[in-house]
């Protein structure tokens, strides 16, 4: 969770997201404070002062009445869920204010320490936004019967669903390669899952053998048979 | 008087013995093993071919004894016989007084000839079992014109099959030849071999390799009959043996016994043979080859429990009735309970068998591990050459213990194979194949399984179905 | 049996198409599902000459031919679909040897029956591959096959060349193939491409008799007498560029090792044990069967439960021997070529077994039900994207192998869709063997012998030579017609083509 906060307070600016202790009640405080005062600005500076008296026994009430005014869902959680929520609320916030700076930002992708594996698989290169795909998807979806969702992943996932369940909804003739591809589709992907799986059974079974494996031959034995 | 300490002890350099040897070498290298030979020669297995899973087909010969040190590191010879066995403070002393201290010991001390009651009296008499007799067999036959052959076993079968130059009487107190390996109807098979052989091409068996050589000198120095019997292939030697006048003639009587023998002078032949059937027959010697009895050839603190025919009695895992006393081979009488299927033949195929089970059980005490008994154990069989053809023997191939209350099925081609089936309630109890049939493993399931076989009636043996297949 | 004129049997038969034939109820007595086997013209011919010749007066009893038997299957109590006659099929104990039927576990009158299975249980096929071409091979086979047979374990006393107590045993009983990747004698890949994963979960080795563990004690490592055997091959004829490539066949020439082997006299123990077991429980249970050597017992008795868990245990015990093989080969390959044997790419490209009884879900009239599926002589061949195959298979569809008989081609066929409806993703297992590989003509004089014997108060018979027929037939399968029947038929898929350049026979 530590970590989490050191991010979104280094995004926020705040001056000192490394030494940031959540366990600490006096510094959970005053972060608390420092998002209200720097970066969410709900209260006027005047309704601030229940939050503002950190050494108080009151400011937890105040706390409380602060989450309520953000309508915020952890209410009833923990204290780090709650500061959480306050974090990404107020990058939100942050973001928001500041849509045309941030938009065209480019996020360099770290380093994998594994070998980049190009995939000869075009699935992979799948462009789940393009019109084609949104298409695709819609056409099943309407064949399958599913709602519509803003995000045509998670329709089509449901497709996927509806489609491992026998036996499968009948398809008009003339719609049978609409269905099919698609189908054919998920088989691919779900082929490409079960060969890691596979592999990383083998690699677990390798790792036991080196501490089980004792073959014994004795080749001195064989003799010349018929 | 010198001490020699070991783990395992193994008396007796024959094929149980080397057996023993070879199979601790493979399950317990690392202990010291000591083996006690008479002869400098041991016998040694080699070809082994698998022609069904109990089926096992092998050549023995003589080689060094010193060639076991190959297989087993840890191995010490003692050439020398043993005269006393301390089984109370495991202590074998030798006829040189060496004493040998072991924690198991094997013996493997063989059998010695069972010969005609009157054979003690005349050196004509020969009792082949042993490679000794056989030199002076040979050297009997450069000069020999007729010789008796007595005995119904598969050595004088062999005899008979391999010998030229000299005019044969072979007397049989059955009405068939070859009592211990087949029956009558095989015998009439072999013997419309021979009675084709000299028509068809004469050298129709193929010597493999040399059996004897100068070595056989060398053996004939162990008295007592300490040293090792012979081979399957032993008679090939007198192949080429030949007197230069004599015609080779065989005469075959059957149902009949050796009475007494004479030694007289003043005649052509040496020897007087007189029969139960009032019949003389005169000759220059005989050849008893009536089996063997085991050579329980040392004395003991404590007697051994022997079985009915005198052999040191054993149990399924080869141990005599004193711990840590195992027997294996022709010395040993096996009274387990036997299975079925099984009974004991004084054969190099069981010596062989009991040796490794022996091994097998001497290791587990040791270790303290235990065994199950070999399921060799649970069906006989046999193979061996019989006049050029192969033979195997399968469970009771003669009908054995079952009385008259068995059934036969036979197919047999003059000069090619001969098959026969002991069936019982339908049932394979035991068979006999000549010749190249193929049909081991089907028979070796058969009668493992006691599989119903009425159904198929005669169609079991039917040469145009591949039985093997049905039952696959 | 039902006696008929051969013009009276055939009414029952029906060919629905070029290369099936269906067998019609009535044909024998009380058949719940009708009958259906693949042939071409050739295989056509010698299936209707074999049952002319079991019409023939005199030839009561004896060996029933293939038609009555797949007949006589589909008579047993709670079979489904249909009972299917492969094209390699020929007359074995109670069910012929390349018929494969299903028993719908939810009837509580279906059974199981150890004669659906065989005597040889999981008896099969694996195939390895390697990286090397018939050039590299061809000059040194001699060497490579004697080093291949080198390893082949001699003697009673010998422990095998891989060790094994009676512990071992039990252990490899009930895991299988995961007894030998725990031991280390294969690699985790080996297990991915076996059917079953090479070990069958509800094998229970208290369930085998004590004898069966004695007969099979010293035989692992071995390859077993018969029709068994390991073949160094080489690529002939590559039909399905596709699916070859995915199994590593690449190019003609290609090096292959295969093996096969089954339980051996382990798999007879076990078969034996359970018929005399099953005896006693149809009269307990009054189950009726044409043939007494269809001996079965509900799939939920005591009995049919003993023997499922006993012959998954042989099932184990069949991979464990394919599997002590698989390590014997690459030792062998790696000692000739002085490289390791991943550089050689030995992998395991499958492993079929074409003697067993398994659990699996099927569509029967629509509804998904979990059937007791028979092969005998019959291999699994399932679709592509079936749950059950490897992975790598999920495209190509299972891999299925078929020896010849000894020394003739072999082939790699994949599962079809069409398959998996037909025949309950089965199709054939090599070449059918059982009648006259053309024996010679024997010259039966019995009289001399027969008067010896008579001596002995014994009853005898005799082969009589009037079975030694005049035309006996010919009725020999061979493995190119019968594989061409199955591609044809569509119940699987011809991908490649392998020829023997050395042959180790056990």
């Amino acid at each position: 969770m530590n970590n989490i906060f050191k991010l979104k307070l280094t995004a926020l600016g705040h001056p000192n997201p490394v030494g940031f202790n959540s366990e600490d009640e006096k510094e959970y405080r005053s972060v608390v404070l420092w998002l209200e005062d720097q970066k969410i600005r709900h209260y006027k500076i005047e309704e601030r002062e229940g939050l503002r008296n950190i050494e108080s026994d009151k400011w937890k009430d105040a706390y409380n009445t602060y989450q309520r005014d953000l309508v915020s869902p952890v209410v009833e959680g923990t204290l780090n869920e709650q500061l959480n929520w306050l974090l990404s609320y107020a990058v939100r916030l942050e973001y928001a204010d500041n849509v045309t700076k941030y938009k065209d930002v480019k996020v360099e992708q770290p380093k994998q320490s594994a070998p980049n594996v190009v995939s000869s698989n075009p699935l992979d290169n799948l462009d789940f936004d393009s019109p084609a795909f949104k298409a695709g998807v819609e056409r099943i979806c309407a064949l399958t019967g599913v709602g519509p969702h803003s995000d045509p992943k998670v329709r089509l996932s449901a497709v996927a669903k509806i489609l491992k369940t026998a036996p499968h909804p009948d398809f008009p003739k003339n719609e049978f390669n609409m269905v099919q591809q698609p189908v054919d589709v998920l088989k691919l992907l779900f082929i490409q899952d079960l060969r890691e799986l596979q592999t990383k059974i083998n690699e677990a079974l390798v790792a036991v053998q080196t501490v089980t494996a004792d073959p014994r031959t004795d080749t001195s034995l064989g003799k010349v048979g018929r | 008087m010198s001490t020699i300490k070991t783990r395992y002890l193994v008396i007796g350099g024959g094929i149980a013995g080397v057996t023993c040897v070879e199979t601790l070498a493979i399950l317990h290298p690392e202990e010291k093993l000591v083996i006690i030979t008479a002869s400098s020669l041991v016998k040694n297995v080699s070809n082994v071919s698998f022609y069904a899973k109990t089926v096992v087909k092998f050549d023995v010969k003589d080689t060094e004894a010193s060639s076991l040190l190959k297989i087993h590191p840890n191995l010490k010879i003692v050439y020398d016989s043993v005269k006393y066995l301390d089984t109370k403070n495991k202590i074998a002393v030798t006829d040189d007084n060496v004493s040998i201290q072991y924690d198991v010991v094997c013996i493997c001390t063989g059998g010695i000839p069972r010969l005609i009651s009157d054979s003690n009296k005349f050196n004509r008499i020969l009792g082949i079992r042993d490679t000794d007799s056989v030199k002076d067999f040979q050297e009997k036959l450069k000069d020999g014109r007729r010789m008796v052959i007595v005995g119904n076993g598969g050595i004088a079968s062999e005899i008979v099959h391999a010998t030229q130059g000299i005019q044969k009487v072979w007397v049989i107190r059955d009405d068939y030849i070859s009592a211990t390996f087949v029956d009558p109807g095989a015998a009439e098979f072999f013997q419309d071999t021979f009675r084709n052989k000299s028509e068809e091409n004469k050298d129709t068996t193929i010597l493999r390799r040399h059996i004897f050589s100068e070595d056989d000198t060398v053996v004939s120095i162990n008295k007592n009959l300490k040293s090792a019997a012979l081979g399957p292939d032993w008679y090939r030697k007198l192949e080429n043996v030949k007197n230069a006048s004599g015609e080779q003639e065989l005469e075959i009587i059957y149902k009949v016994e050796v009475e007494s023998v004479e030694e007289v002078n003043e005649q052509e032949f040496a020897l007087n043979i007189k029969l139960t059937n009032g019949r003389t027959i005169q000759c220059d010697f005989v050849i008893s080859a009536t089996g063997v009895e085991p050579a329980v050839n040392f004395s003991c603190d404590e007697s051994l429990k022997r079985g009915f025919d005198g052999g040191l009695a054993v149990d399924e895992f080869q141990e005599t009735s004193i711990k840590d006393v195992f027997a294996a081979g022709d010395v040993a009488s096996a009274t387990w309970q036997h299975a079925p299927h099984w009974f004991q033949l004084r054969l190099w195929t069981q010596a062989r068998q009991m040796a490794g089970m022996a091994a097998k059980a001497m290791h587990a005490r040791i270790t303290n591990e235990t065994v199950l008994q070999d399921f060799c154990f649970e069906l006989f069989t046999h193979c061996t050459t019989l006049f050029g053809y192969r033979v195997v023997l399968l469970g009771k191939y003669n009908g054995q213990g079952l009385g008259n209350d068995y059934e036969i099925l036979l197919r047999t081609t003059p000069r090619h194979e001969y098959i026969k089936f002991v069936l019982q309630n339908g049932r394979l109890q035991g068979a006999i194949l000549i010749g190249e049939t193929d049909l081991e493993e089907m028979c070796e399931n058969l009668i493992l399984d006691q599989i119903d076989l009425t159904p198929f009636g005669d169609d079991i043996l039917n040469p145009d179905i591949d039985i093997d297949d049905y039952f696959d | 049996m039902v006696v008929r004129q051969y013009n009276e049997e055939l009414k029952y038969l029906e060919k629905i198409n070029p290369h099936c034939w269906k067998i019609k109820k009535g044909f024998q007595p009380n058949m719940n599902v009708e009958g259906v086997f693949y042939v071409n013209s050739t295989l056509e011919k010698l299936m209707l000459d074999e049952l002319r010749n079991s019409c023939r007066p005199g030839m009561t009893g004896g060996f029933l031919p293939g038609v009555k038997q797949i007949a006589n299957v589909a008579a047993l109590p709670g079979i489904v679909g249909r009972s299917v006659g492969l094209p390699d099929i020929h007359s074995g104990y109670g069910f012929a040897i390349g018929n494969m039927a299903a028993f719908d576990t939810s009837n509580p009158k279906s059974i199981v029956s150890p004669g659906g299975v065989g005597f040889d249980i999981n008896c099969g096929v694996r195939l390895l591959r390697t990286n090397l071409h018939e050039k590299d091979v061809q000059p040194i086979k001699e060497q490579l096959a004697q080093s291949l047979f080198d390893h082949i374990p001699v003697g009673v006393g010998s422990k095998g060349i891989i060790p094994m107590n009676a512990r071992d045993l039990e252990e490899a009983l009930e895991m299988g193939m995961d007894w030998s990747l725990r031991e280390g004698y294969v690699w985790a890949e080996d297990k991915e491409h076996c059917e079953e994963y090479g070990r069958m979960l509800n094998a229970d080795p208290s369930k085998v008799s004590l004898r069966a563990k004695k007969r099979g004690l010293p035989q692992l490592g071995t390859l077993g007498a018969g029709n068994h055997y390991a073949e160094i091959q080489v690529v002939d004829e590559i039909y399905d560029k596709f699916a070859a490539g995915k199994m590593g066949l690449e190019r003609i020439g290609q090096v292959c090792v295969m093996i096969h082997s089954g339980s051996r006299g382990f798999g007879h123990q076990v078969a034996t044990d359970a018929l005399v077991q099953m005896e006693k429980a149809m009269k307990r249970d009054q189950i009726d069967v044409n043939d007494r050597q269809l001996a079965c017992a509900r799939i939920n008795s005591v009995e049919g439960q003993d023997y499922l868990k006993a012959m998954a245990a042989a099932s184990n015990f069949a991979w464990v021997n394919r599997s002590s093989m698989t390590f014997l080969t690459r030792q062998a390959f790696s000692k000739q070529f002085k490289l390791a044997p991943d550089d050689l790419d030995m992998h395991v490209i499958y492993d079929v077994s074409h003697n067993v009884a398994k659990i699996e879900e099927h569509i029967v009239d629509g509804k998904v039900k979990t059937l007791l599926v028979h092969r005998k002589g019959s291999t699994r061949a399932f679709p592509p994207h079936h749950p059950l195959i490897p992975v790598d298979y999920q495209l190509t569809g299972q891999p299925v192998l078929i020896g010849g008989s000894m020394g003739t081609c072999s082939y790699v066929l994949t599962g079809t869709h069409q398959g998996m409806t037909e025949t309950f993703g089965s199709t054939c297992h090599g070449a059918g063997r059982a009648l006259s590989r053309a024996k010679s003509r024997r010259n039966i004089d019995y009289k001399d012998v027969l008067s010896k014997l008579e001596g002995m108060g014994i009853s005898i018979r005799v082969a009589s030579p009037k079975l030694v027929m005049e035309e006996a037939p010919e009725s020999y399968k061979n493995v190119t017609d019968v594989v061409n029947t199955c591609h044809a038929a569509g119940i699987s898929k011809k991908t490649v083509k392998l020829r023997p350049i050395a042959v180790i026979k056990g």
